[in-house]
């Protein structure tokens, strides 16, 4: 008879990286067939391009490049992709998502070492990139082929034409990027991943209440700002990416607080009528520093 | 084999603390719930120590292991009347039962007994593994914490098992040495039970006992699923310390090989110590160890449940293991520099 040898424990929980990846994934999809059914089939190509480009570029530069194991099949780089596509305008060309692809998983992600080491989201790298590459076609909101300006756009710009209600904002009928716009759905896919642990309630909490607080400091709508742009997508699923963001509750209250704050700050003072990619951006650059303050006390040691 | 040290079987109430020790001592107790440790030097702390509590064990020390819960139910009054000598023995005036709530018949049997004693208490505490760990039963049952480094009776508590008590019980009041323990034996045998043994049974003679092994076994464990050792080979005896064997399908015992940390953080919620076991993972994979001093690895009490919950599967606790013994090294490397 013959046994293993192994150091204890010689138990494991059954989820597993990739499982984690595939529940996220799961989660956004619906928002995006909604994207896709309002803004049409190019929106599909534009999705469908970002995830195969993210998948392949990962492949190229661990396989040939960095020469590492090859990892792809932990679903990072299809999700990084979709989570990018989510955030690009529906007739945004082919080519330039594949530039944000590079971006994105070459430039943010394998560069710095790959899954796990990473500093800063991929996916919103790639879109920060492309937005201040290509601003036109960033900026340009069509449905149906006629160009349309955004909740955040027509509130920036003070344009004469009326805000949409609520309720279309809150199911999605309005202009946007392709899978934003729908806040139904992507919060039912956050519920789902709270539901499966995948996710704290922390980030998206601390986010979007500091959003809706600190928009009634600047006068403004706490329910339209909430409501408007990418700050679901963003607090749900980009804020929560657990590799760039803090590892206790602590740390993410901060961090969700610190993202809420300057998105606020972005989209009151900047020139930008959006600010969630870069408030995120931003406090990714802080979450060593916001690790290190929010350490948990050891048992049987003085603070 | 049976024959019971030659005691005077004198009443226990008479006893003084002195005699209650002799018989401790000679009996050969040793605390039972795995880490064996002297209990007679538990029940016998250095003068300045102050001790005011007694907190007896009833914490199934691991999942799968069930022999401490039996012995609460067959020998309630004995457990009890163990926990009163070692009371007595420690001239202690607290002694406070803490079972976890999914044992409710554990529970109301002990909230029955301890009625002859007003000094005794029981607690329901939350079954959560490690809560059969001596320092978070601590804190959870009197809200103290033990320093690192420290010992409970430097905090002025003792902690012991409900075998432990049961043990002592039986050396005092009847002069039984400690001979024999109540062990689990389940996972892929054919009939999973909890029985009594004799301390150097063959774990070949276990095994037969419940019908033999069923199945692909892929691991043969002494102690739990969590912190056991695993074995190679049936002619292992079972020692004091062995609170359960454990065989493991190679369903369960399946090990899915490690991919990158998330950083999702689930080690630093899981940990009872408050420690970040993946930063330790992490600069041991890298060979950073000079840095991981300042993450207190030394406080680690090895339960295992960083790399069970980690999604990676990351051996973060082999990590620590290792890590604990590169410190060591250099301790020894250090104390040798300052002799020369």
């Amino acid at each position: 008879m013959k046994w293993v040898i192994e150091s204890s424990p010689h138990l494991q929980s059954p989820e597993t990286v990739p499982q984690i990846m595939v529940s996220v994934f799961a989660a956004l999809v619906p928002a995006g067939f909604w994207g896709v059914f309002r803004f049409g089939m190019h929106s599909a190509f534009v999705v469908l391009t970002s995830i195969a480009g993210c998948v392949l570029l990962e492949f190229i530069s661990q396989k040939w490049v960095f020469k590492t194991t090859v990892r792809i099949g932990d679903g990072s780089a299809a999700l990084t992709g979709l989570l990018m596509a989510y955030c690009l305008p529906p007739d945004m060309p082919l080519w330039q998502v594949l530039v944000g692809c590079f971006f994105a998983i070459f430039i943010a992600k394998e560069c710095f070492g790959g899954l796990g080491n990473n500093l800063f989201n991929p996916a919103l790298i790639g879109r920060a990139v492309l937005l201040t590459s290509f601003p036109v076609t960033m900026t340009r909101w069509q449905i149906d082929g006629v160009t349309q300006a955004s909740p955040l756009g027509i509130w920036k710009e003070s344009i004469g034409a009326s805000l949409p209600s609520y309720g279309t904002l809150f199911v999605g009928g309005i202009p946007g990027s392709i899978g934003e716009t729908s806040k139904l759905l992507l919060i039912a896919g956050g519920l789902f991943l709270l539901a499966r642990g995948i996710i704290s309630w922390h980030v998206p909490v601390s986010t979007i209440g500091s959003v809706f607080v600190l928009s009634i400091f600047f006068r403004q709508d706490p329910v339209f700002q909430v409501l408007s742009g990418g700050l679901i997508l963003g607090a749900v699923y980009m804020a929560t990416d657990t590799v760039t963001g803090p590892l206790t509750a602590r740390g993410k209250l901060i961090f969700g607080f610190g993202c809420g704050l300057l998105t606020v700050c972005i989209r009151n003072l900047g020139s930008f009528p959006e600010g969630v990619c870069y408030a995120i951006l931003i406090m990714n650059m802080l979450v060593p520093l916001i690790d290190r303050f929010t350490r948990q006390r050891i048992y049987g040691k003085k603070t | 084999m049976d024959e019971k040290i030659g005691f005077d079987p004198r009443r226990p109430e008479t006893l003084s603390s002195e005699d209650i020790l002799f018989r401790v001592r000679t009996a050969g107790i040793v605390g039972l719930g795995g880490a064996a440790f002297p209990t007679h030097v538990k029940l016998e702390p250095p003068k300045d120590r102050k001790i005011d509590s007694l907190v007896l064990n009833g914490c199934e020390c691991e999942p799968y292991l069930t022999a401490d819960h039996r012995v609460m139910l067959e020998e309630t009054d004995k457990v009890l009347g163990g926990l009163v000598l070692a009371m007595r023995a420690l001239g202690v005036q607290t002694g406070i039962i803490a079972i976890e709530s999914n044992k409710p018949d554990a529970l109301a049997g002990f909230a029955e007994a301890i009625r002859r004693f007003p000094q005794v208490r029981v607690v329901s505490v939350k079954a959560a593994y490690p809560q059969g760990s001596e320092k978070q039963l601590i804190k959870t049952v009197l809200r103290r914490e033990v320093p690192s480094g420290k010992l409970p009776m430097d905090i002025g508590c003792v902690v012991q098992n409900v075998q432990t008590a049961k043990a002592i019980h039986d050396a005092v009041c009847d002069g039984t040495p400690l001979f024999e323990r109540v062990l689990t034996v389940t996972g892929s045998v054919k009939r999973p039970a909890n029985i009594r043994v004799r301390i150097g049974t063959p774990l070949s003679d276990l095994i037969d006992f419940c019908g033999g092994l069923t199945g692909d076994i892929r691991k043969l464990i002494f102690g739990g699923p969590m912190m056991g050792l695993s074995q190679t080979a049936l002619d292992v005896p079972v020692i004091k310390g062995t609170s359960g064997v454990v065989a493991l399908s190679a369903k369960e015992a399946k090990r899915i090989p490690p991919t990158r940390c998330i950083r999702c953080g689930r080690c630093v919620e899981a940990c009872a110590m408050g420690l970040v076991p993946m930063m330790m993972g992490r600069l041991m994979e890298r060979g950073c160890t000079d840095a991981l001093d300042e993450w207190s690895y030394s406080d680690c009490m090895e339960c295992g449940r960083c790399s069970y919950e980690c999604p990676a599967k990351i051996p973060l606790l082999h990590y620590i293991r290792m890590a604990k013994v590169l410190g060591r090294k250099k301790q020894t490397v250090k104390g040798m520099d300052s002799a020369i």
